[in-house]
């Protein structure tokens, strides 16, 4: 009996490896657990980017569950999620708010971005493809998108009203990460 | 001919150092020790958009920031630890090459070292089990058992020659 057992065990071990590489082969290498879900919101003063006088802060943004979008209208997939997000703000009632991302900044290299060519054309965009967005936030130096773990736009976040981030998600937002990632955590969410 | 192949090398070598020294002068320290702090933690860390690189060799966006809020850090007098605490809170473990120990980096380890030693002990076992049947062997006995068959057949050959020639 103990021969016939070890004489399945290259079998066995052979089926663990193939089940390894298959889970290998039809895994996402970039998707990984953010670190920031379930730790409060970042404290931030940023102003609006249609409106630099207006400064937006963490205490402007609780008292109401949110959804944040990061964004910037350099970013291709960002596009395609705009009617989307559009859809889901209109149909569900869902608070959008923009984190506007810019890769241009760089005053350590000389380089600033030309925040009036940023609103022009952000309002031809969103004109053209819908506009989900309750508002924007400027983050031009990218500190509030370092400390939220943002490797790259799109990304978005679900806040709820205590300023509590539920959900990280990188990449587009569409019908099917909403129905199966964003939606459950969003109709929970206080 | 040898003359352009010199002259290649010269450019290339030169590209070489071009490359690796490019953003350096964009940086200053408050004092060497920064230096060397900054040097090992842009190394260590890890760009979270890249799949295989750490900040000093990316220039994706990320890497820039995080690189620039490594020096800020530094400067505002925390120590390596804390800016490597400080992107593990943001980007998580993946930010760091220096995994924490723990239960599936262990396995890493022990499941090679483990099938290793398996299969040393498995080849010894059977070794053993080789030599035990050897020397069970009752040499004796088997040469006894010999002695009989070919007495048997002897016996029979002798009956056959006395049938043949009566």
């Amino acid at each position: 009996m103990k021969y016939k057992l070890s004489l399945f065990l290259p079998l066995f071990i052979f089926v663990i490896l193939v089940g390894f590489l298959l889970k290998g082969l039809f895994s996402d290498p970039r998707q990984r657990d953010s670190a920031v879900v379930g730790k409060s919101f970042p404290e931030f003063q940023l102003p609006d980017l249609m409106n630099e006088e207006k400064v937006h802060s963490l205490q402007t943004l609780r008292g109401e569950k949110v959804l944040l979008n990061v964004w910037g209208t350099w970013c291709i997939t960002c596009k395609y999620e705009l009617p989307f997000l559009t859809k889901i703000k209109t149909e569900y009632g869902v608070k959008v708010v923009g984190i506007y991302y810019d890769q241009n900044h760089a005053p350590e290299f000389g380089q600033f971005a030309n925040i009036p060519q940023i609103q022009v054309e952000v309002k031809q965009l969103l004109a053209q493809l819908g506009d989900p967005y309750q508002f924007h936030i400027l983050d031009l130096d990218r500190t509030l998108s370092l400390d939220l773990g943002v490797t790259g736009a799109p990304e978005t976040f679900l806040m709820d009203s205590n300023g509590v981030i539920k959900a990280h998600h990188m990449g587009d937002v569409n019908e099917r990460v909403w129905r199966d990632k964003l939606a459950p955590i969003w109709n929970e969410m206080q | 001919m040898m003359k352009s192949i010199s002259i290649l090398i010269v450019i290339l070598a030169s590209l070489v150092s071009v490359k690796s020294y490019g953003f350096d002068e964009m940086v200053t320290f408050d004092n060497p020790k920064q230096e060397a702090e900054y040097r090992e933690l842009i190394k260590e860390l890890r760009c979270p958009k890249c799949q295989n690189q750490n900040i000093a060799d990316s220039n994706a966006i990320v890497a820039k920031d995080m690189r620039a809020k490594a020096l800020l850090l530094l400067q505002e007098g925390k120590s390596k630890q804390q800016v490597v605490d400080y992107m593990i809170n943001r980007y998580g473990q993946f930010a760091h090459y220096r995994p924490p120990v723990n239960i599936a980096t262990i396995m890493l380890w022990a499941i090679p070292v483990g099938f290793i030693l398996m299969c040393i002990i498995l080849l010894w076992r059977r070794s053993r089990l080789s030599t035990q049947v050897d020397n069970a062997t009752d040499t004796a006995g088997l040469n006894s058992e010999l002695d009989n068959l070919l007495d048997e057949v002897s016996d029979l050959q002798n009956a056959e020659t006395t049938r043949n020639n009566p």
